[in-house]
Formats: structure tokens, C-alpha cells, sequence
């Protein structure tokens, strides 16, 4: 902005001589001087005039007062003015330059008034005079700032730091944080600052500002602690550079000047804040202080108060508060002599509730009684210092009586006295009832093996499947091939084994010997049969014989023929005929021709 | 005469490799264990039982025992670890199940469980129905099933015996390829997820296998992990997705 025009002159007697007040730069920025001119006409300045003086105000302080004359010459509007029946030509003016160094802070501003004493009046000669401070390119275009709850806190009290954004106009972005921790002297529980938003700084141009709960923290040990610097980077617009560029074309060289600024990656960081931690008071401080610091509550209850033996009972106890962000110490327990116990479940939730970090523990006991009866158990205290009261504070609950009746059959057992039950039945037992790990096995004297897959001698013996087969296949093949070899043979020499039946025969026919006549035909007949289909047939019924032979592919007329053969010469046999030698020479050669005809269909 | 004297050596064999699965050496740690842990003097029973492993002696139970022997001490890491060990020698015992989701429940750090699947968890069942030991001797005995009905269909005369066998053959190929994928698949799982257990009250996680690395996580005692390798001292180790990184071997145990 070349001109800030004043809203309202004062005074009506500069009104027609057109006084004005303009700034002798374009951006005035925090911290740095700047001139502020006051433009009057000569012809306009009032004649029994004193010092011209400003007021500031708002963190502007007056440097000093420079006055010059000069020929001021109209400009476009001027000139539009003129054109059009005004004044516009060029005067001669006093030009009053206020020396005023801008305050630190940003944004629209009003500088003050300016005053003159006329004729021993004092009057003021301008109002408000309002003007925009902008942040330096050289200073940081980010703020940030880290703000504790609290300046002085005891010993393991919690409270928290709050982060704060401002961005200035030449901040760019690109913003991460490089360091935030918050040192080795606190507990801590941080929030997520994803969600923080961003706005508007009002009557500033260009500026943000954002700000939240950044962590919850609780100090380990007193004295005067430190939350060292936050560090972060970003990028800022540069200060402007007026470059100038040099362009040949061809005999004709030309130069331009432009203004740039480029980005600049710069660091920010929160000032180190200091916490004075005091100590815990020694006055008054229970026994059985827990060492937790804030505002607590206290509960343990017992689910039941009647139960039997080898049934569970349970303890819960539940302790809540705001001191060092998830944690919290175990209240001191009574010894449950008369119980038995399995290790307790334990669990820790923390959560931001109404501005602090509520951590709550909640722990379940469960104890199974070893007997029946009455049992008391001891009252449990939980004590806490409590900061806003200055004044350490103490929740008791109970004494509990619990009855114990007895339970049934073998868990009543279980919990005889050692001397006379063997310990085993009642840890097994107790085992037994399902809320608890289960009971030893017994172990067998064999030392059990790892799966076999990674022993040569399983794949051996998966693999000998094989060979078996192979070897088996084999051995079933040629022994048939044996048989089939065998088979030929004897069929080869069925016919010379036939002839040496028949001489049998002729033997016996020359013999006169009808009977073993008949025996050899009978004889020769089954034989050669049974050599040429390698089938023995001898031994069988002729029934028997008729069915193989039906089976083996003989016609029926053969299978008759060779049937009513075979009955003759049983009945001969067994009932002797007397026939004559052509009779039996006839048959002989019958025999012959049906062992032919059966020889030939094979 | 040979096909006699081929299947006489064969059930040598055969007799010989049985025998030699059911090997059998006793400890007598095991009773003087047994009477401590039942006298709840758990410290002797774990170094009772703790003897017979060292030196040598495999047996589930005894692992189950120890675990038991440490749960009871409460050293709820090495309790977690001797049950798993136990459930890897014998998958399908249901107190070993229960001990060691029941000391898993104590773990302070824990992975959630993904959605359960019914189908998927009916094949998780029938896929754990038989213990990998069980199925590899099924295979076995599947296999040499069908040599011998393969054999058997040479010997018979009849098409009908013939087509029977055929259909046995068959069948039983069917069977041994189902069992065959299942216990392939949990070789392969033997073989390449192993997992450990903090078995230190706690185990930094670190960025390298070295002391000079920075710590990115601390896992609690009985805290489950997979290991992805051993680099000397240190196991690489994943849990969940999101952490991975490095434990010392003295503050954990690898079930192998």
C-alpha cells in the first residue's frame, strides 16, 4: 500500500488546500522504523503555528520529525480532476515526515493522531491513523509457543502444556516437527494433533493460528524442571531480490530487472519452559501412601460372601484418578492364608476426560477357599495425595466375612488336611474346575519321536511299495508264462503219448485181455484231453468232464461222442463183453478218429 | 519260494521302522517331578523334568507337565513355550489346547484374532482331525494298500474281480491324495513358520541385531511372535503387522 488516505481530516481550513498523510514505504514491518508524512500546501500552512506533534499509541513510539518542501506534482487523478473543471497543477508543499518505529505485533493498527498548536490552541489536525504491520521477511513466519496449566505443581501432580500455532503472511507451509520430546523428568501422555484446525487471525491479513492440548505430563522428581524446546521446520517466503537478467537478440542487447522471491526452509521452536516441582509434604503422609498424586477414587468388592469349596470367589478393585497419566500402584493386599490363588488379570485404560488424563486399573483376584468355615478378610486401604487440597487422602473398605460351606463329595475331599489326603486330589481338583490351567498327565516311560517325515527310513519303506509291486508283478507274470510254456509242451506230445496208449491197447487185444483193452482206450481218450488242454481230467465225474469241455469250446456232438466212449468203456470195464478182434480193432481206429476230430478243433 | 523270502524281508523291515518310531528310553526325573509338583514344590518339579529334556527325553506330556510346573511358579513365558512345544509333538490334545489359551489370556500384549470363517474353520477341523504322525502312516499304509490290490488285480482270473480292484485302486487314490494335501501342508508349515515366546518379563524389540540399536517396541512375558530368522544372539521376529524387528535369544524361546 503506496498511500493510507486519513479517514476524516479535522479541520475544515486544510480541507480546500488538501492536506494528506501517506507512508514513505510500501510495507511496514514489525519492529522497524518508518516514516509517516504529513503533506501540507505552503500556501495552506496556518501562520501563527507551533511544533506539529503525534500521539502514538498501541506499541508505535515516536523516533523523530523531519520537515522538507517540495514541488508536488498532480497525479492521474489529479490530472482526471483537472480535465474536468478542477484544480490539478503542481505546488509547492512542506512535507512533515514522523520518524515512528512499528511495535512487535501485526495486523491493522492505529498509529495515533497528530496534533498542532494554532494561535496557542492545540488541535488536532488528523484521527485515527490506522496502519497494516506486517511481519519482516527476515523474522520467522511461524510462532509457535508451548504453554504449561501449571508453573508450579507437586511431585507426580499432573498437568498439561498446550501448543500454539501463528503463521505470518510469508509462511508457506511444509511444516513437520523435528523434536518434540519432552525430556527424561516426565511421565507423559500425548494427545493427536492431527486434528488440530487452523483460522484466521482476525483483522490481520494472511495470518492462522492454532492451538491444543499437546500432551498431559506428570513430573518424576521435585526441583526445578525443564520441558526442553519444540523444534520444528517449514518454509517462508524469502525477502525480495530485485534480479537483473541480461537478453541478447541478435546485434541488440537487452536488460530487465524483476523482483523475486524464493523459499526459504527455516526452523521454529518453542522456548524452553521451566516447571518448579515441589515436593510432597512429609506431614501426614500414611503408611501405606500409594505414590499416586491427584484426585482418586477407590472400590473392592467381593462378588459374593457365600460359597462352597471348590467354587471361585472373586475380588475386584478399581481405582481411578487423575495423577501420572496410565499408571497406577497396586494397593497393598492382606494375605489370603485360607484361599488359594491363581495370578490376577490386571487391566489399564487411560482416556482424556474434562481436560485430564483419566487412567483407570481394574484388578480381579480370584481365590478358591481350601475349606469350609467363617473366614474374615482384612479391610484394604488405598491412600493418595490430593493436590488441590494440599492434603494426602485415604479410602478403606471393609473388613468382608465370607462363609465358607461344605462343597460337594470329592471337592470336600480335596480339602481335607494334608496328613490324611495326599495333596495331588486337591491341587486336581481343583484344576478340575475349569477356571484354572488343567491338571498334570501322566507321563508314559516312551520317549516320544518327532513326526517320521524327516526319516530316511519312512521314505524307504514308503518307497519299497514299489519295488513290491514291480517284483510281484513280475513274478505272477512269468510263473504264468511258465504255466503257458508248459501247457504247449504237453500238448505236443499228446499224440506220441496217445500212440504209446493205443499200443497198449493192441498189447492187450493181442493178449486176448478185453478188460485192459478197454482200460487203455479209456485211458489214451482222458489223457489226451487232458494233454492238449493242459487240464487234468482225471478224477473227474463225466458230468464234470462234460461241463470243462463245454467250457473249453468243444462242440456238443464231440463232447456226446467222447461221453458215450467213456461210459462203454466203464462198462466193459466193470461188466467184461466178449467181442471179437475186428470188433476191436473197429473201435480202436474209432477212438482214433474222435481223438483226431477233438485234436483238430483245438 | 522268492516272492515268499521279498515279503519276509519286507516285513523286517517294516517291523523294524515301526519299532524304531516307538523308541523307548525312560527318565527318572519324571515320578521325583511328578511328587514335587504335587507337593506344590513347582521349582524342584521344573528342575526335575527340565533334566530329563535336557537330556534327551521327547515326550509331549512331559512338556505339558513343565508348562504346568512354570504356570504354577509363575513364569508365565516358559509356561506358554513348554505348551507349545507340547502341541507341536502332539497337535490335537485338548489340555494342552486349554493350558495354553488359559496362560495366553495372562499375556499382556496381544494380537487380535481374525474373524472366524465357518467354512474355512470347518477345514481348519478336518485338516487338525488327525495329528501329522497319524496321517504320514496312513499315507503309508494307503500306499502299500494299493500295491497290493494292484498286485492282487494281476492275480485274479475274472473281469468282475478285475473291475473291483480297479475300484478300490481308485478309491483309496482319492483318500491318500486328500490326506496326502493336509499333511503336505502342515509339513510345509512345520518347515517354515516357527514360532517363539518371550520368555523374559521383557524383550526389547530392536531395530538391528545389535545392542547399539534403537529400541522400537518392548513385548511383555508369554508374548507370542513369529520368527522370520536367526542372526547370532538375536532372532528376527514379526508380530502382527505392524511390528518387526529383533530379540535377544536369552529373553525368548523358539519352538522348533
Amino acid at each position: 500500500m503506496k498511500r493510507v488516505l486519513l479517514t476524516c481530516l479535522a479541520l475544515a481550513t486544510f480541507a480546500a488546500a488538501r492536506p494528506s498523510l501517506q507512508v514513505d514505504r510500501e510495507r511496514i514491518e514489525a519492529g522497524q522504523t518508518f516514516g509517516l508524512q504529513f503533506v501540507v500546501p505552503l500556501q495552506e500552512l496556518p501562520a501563527n503555528r507551533d511544533v506539529i506533534q503525534i500521539e502514538t499509541k498501541n506499541g508505535f513510539t515516536f523516533m523523530g520529525l523531519d520537515s522538507t518542501d517540495q514541488l508536488i506534482r498532480p497525479g492521474f487523478e489529479d490530472m482526471f480532476e483537472s480535465f474536468f473543471g478542477g484544480g490539478g497543477r503542481a505546488y509547492k508543499a512542506r512535507i512533515y515526515t514522523f520518524k515512528v518505529r512499528a511495535p512487535k505485533r501485526t495486523g491493522q493498527i492505529d498509529v495515533g493522531q497528530i496534533f498542532w498548536t494554532i494561535n496557542g490552541e492545540r488541535q488536532a489536525v488528523s484521527g485515527s491513523i490506522p496502519v497494516n504491520v506486517q511481519r519482516s521477511y527476515n523474522d520467522d513466519a511461524l510462532a509457535v509457543s508451548l504453554t504449561p496449566s501449571k508453573k508450579s505443581i507437586y511431585e507426580g501432580e499432573q498437568f498439561y502444556v498446550t501448543l500454539g500455532f501463528h503463521t505470518f503472511e510469508h509462511f508457506e507451509g511444509n511444516l513437520q516437527a523435528t523434536d518434540m520430546n519432552t525430556g527424561s523428568d516426565f511421565i507423559v501422555h500425548r494427545s493427536d494433533l492431527s486434528n488440530m484446525e487452523f483460522k484466521p487471525v482476525e483483522g490481520a491479513r494472511r495470518e492462522m493460528q492454532a492451538s491444543a492440548k499437546f500432551a498431559w505430563l506428570s513430573p518424576t522428581k521435585s526441583g526445578n524442571l525443564q520441558i526442553p524446546a519444540f523444534k520444528f521446520k517449514y518454509t517462508k517466503r524469502g525477502e525480495p531480490k530485485i534480479v537483473e537478467e541480461k537478453k541478447q537478440m541478435g546485434n541488440m542487447s537487452f536488460s530487465s530487472r524483476s523482483v523475486k522471491q524464493e523459499s526459504v526452509e527455516t526452523e521454529a521452536a518453542t522456548p524452553v519452559v521451566n516447571i518448579n516441582v515441589k515436593p510432597l509434604p512429609a506431614e501426614g503422609r500414611p503408611a501405606n501412601f500409594s505414590g499416586m498424586v491427584g484426585n482418586y477414587s477407590f472400590d473392592a468388592q467381593f462378588d459374593k460372601d457365600h460359597l462352597k469349596v471348590g467354587e471361585a470367589l472373586t475380588l475386584s478393585i478399581t481405582i481411578r484418578g487423575d495423577g501420572t497419566p496410565g499408571t497406577i500402584t497396586d494397593p497393598k493386599l492382606p494375605s489370603f492364608d485360607d484361599f488359594r490363588s491363581v495370578p490376577p488379570e490386571n487391566s489399564i485404560d487411560k482416556k482424556v476426560s474434562g481436560g485430564k488424563v483419566v487412567t483407570t486399573k481394574s484388578i480381579k483376584i480370584f481365590l478358591y477357599p481350601k475349606k469350609k468355615g467363617s473366614f474374615e478378610i482384612p479391610e484394604i486401604s488405598y491412600s493418595w495425595f490430593d493436590p488441590a487440597k494440599r492434603a494426602y487422602q485415604s479410602e478403606t473398605l471393609g473388613p468382608w466375612t465370607i462363609e465358607v460351606e461344605k462343597g460337594d463329595a470329592t471337592a470336600e475331599a480335596a480339602f481335607m488336611p494334608a496328613a490324611t489326603r495326599p495333596t495331588a486330589v486337591q491341587k486336581q481338583e481343583i484344576e478340575a474346575l475349569g477356571s484354572d490351567i488343567r491338571f498334570i498327565h501322566k507321563v508314559s516311560g516312551k520317549k516320544e519321536s518327532p513326526t517320521p517325515h524327516r526319516d530316511i527310513l519312512f521314505w524307504i519303506l514308503f518307497a519299497a511299495a514299489i519295488p513290491f509291486y514291480l517284483i510281484s508283478a513280475g513274478i505272477i507274470r512269468r510263473h504264468r508264462k511258465h504255466s503257458s510254456d508248459a501247457a504247449l509242451i504237453r500238448k505236443g506230445k499228446a499224440k506220441k503219448m496217445l500212440k504209446g496208449k493205443f499200443a497198449s491197447a493192441h498189447e492187450a487185444m493181442k493178449n486176448g485181455d478185453t478188460k485192459a483193452f478197454y482200460a487203455a482206450l479209456e485211458a489214451g481218450l482222458i489223457d489226451y484231453l487232458s494233454d492238449i488242454n493242459n487240464l487234468e481230467f482225471k478224477g473227474m465225474t463225466r458230468d464234470q468232464m462234460k461241463s470243462e469241455l463245454g467250457k473249453l469250446g468243444l462242440d456238443e456232438g464231440a463232447i456226446d461222442k467222447i461221453d458215450k466212449w467213456l461210459e462203454k468203456c466203464a462198462f466193459a470195464r466193470f461188466a467184461p463183453v466178449s467181442t471179437t478182434r475186428d470188433e476191436q480193432d473197429a473201435m480202436l481206429k474209432s477212438v482214433e478218429e474222435l481223438c483226431e476230430l477233438v485234436g483238430s478243433r483245438k | 519260494m522268492k516272492l515268499k523270502s521279498f515279503l519276509f524281508a519286507l516285513m523286517v523291515l517294516i517291523g523294524g521302522t515301526v519299532a524304531g518310531f516307538a523308541e523307548s528310553a525312560g527318565c527318572a526325573g519324571i515320578e521325583a517331578g511328578t511328587k514335587a509338583y504335587n507337593e506344590g514344590e513347582f521349582e524342584r518339579a521344573i528342575d526335575e523334568w527340565q533334566n530329563c529334556i535336557d537330556n534327551g527325553f521327547q515326550n509331549a506330556d512331559l512338556y505339558y507337565n513343565l508348562g504346568n510346573a512354570y504356570f504354577r511358579n509363575g513364569q508365565l513365558g516358559l509356561a506358554i513355550y513348554n505348551y507349545k512345544v507340547a502341541l507341536k509333538l502332539r497337535p490335537n490334545d485338548d489340555d494342552f489346547k486349554h493350558n495354553l489359551e488359559y496362560a495366553q489370556a495372562m499375556t499382556k500384549d496381544k494380537v487380535d484374532d481374525e474373524e472366524e470363517n465357518p467354512i474355512l474353520s470347518t477345514l481348519y477341523k478336518a485338516h487338525h482331525a488327525m495329528s501329522l504322525k497319524a496321517q504320514l502312516f496312513t499315507l503309508l499304509a494307503l500306499f502299500w494298500l494299493i500295491a497290493v490290490v494292484s498286485v492282487l488285480r494281476i492275480l485274479v482270473h475274472g473281469d468282475r474281480a478285475k473291475n473291483a480292484c480297479t475300484g478300490a485302486v481308485f478309491i483309496v487314490t482319492i483318500v491318500f491324495g486328500i490326506i496326502g494335501t493336509s499333511a503336505a501342508y502342515k509339513v510345509f508349515v512345520t518347515e517354515t513358520e516357527i514360532t517363539g515366546v518371550v520368555t523374559a518379563k521383557d524383550a526389547d524389540i530392536t531395530s538391528a541385531p545389535n545392542d547399539r540399536s534403537q529400541t522400537l517396541n518392548t513385548l511383555s512375558e508369554g508374548t507370542s511372535f513369529e520368527v522370520l530368522s536367526e542372526q547370532g544372539n538375536f532372532v528376527e521376529i514379526r508380530l502382527g503387522d505392524a511390528i518387526r524387528g529383533f530379540v535377544k535369544k536369552s529373553n525368548v524361546g523358539i519352538v522348533k
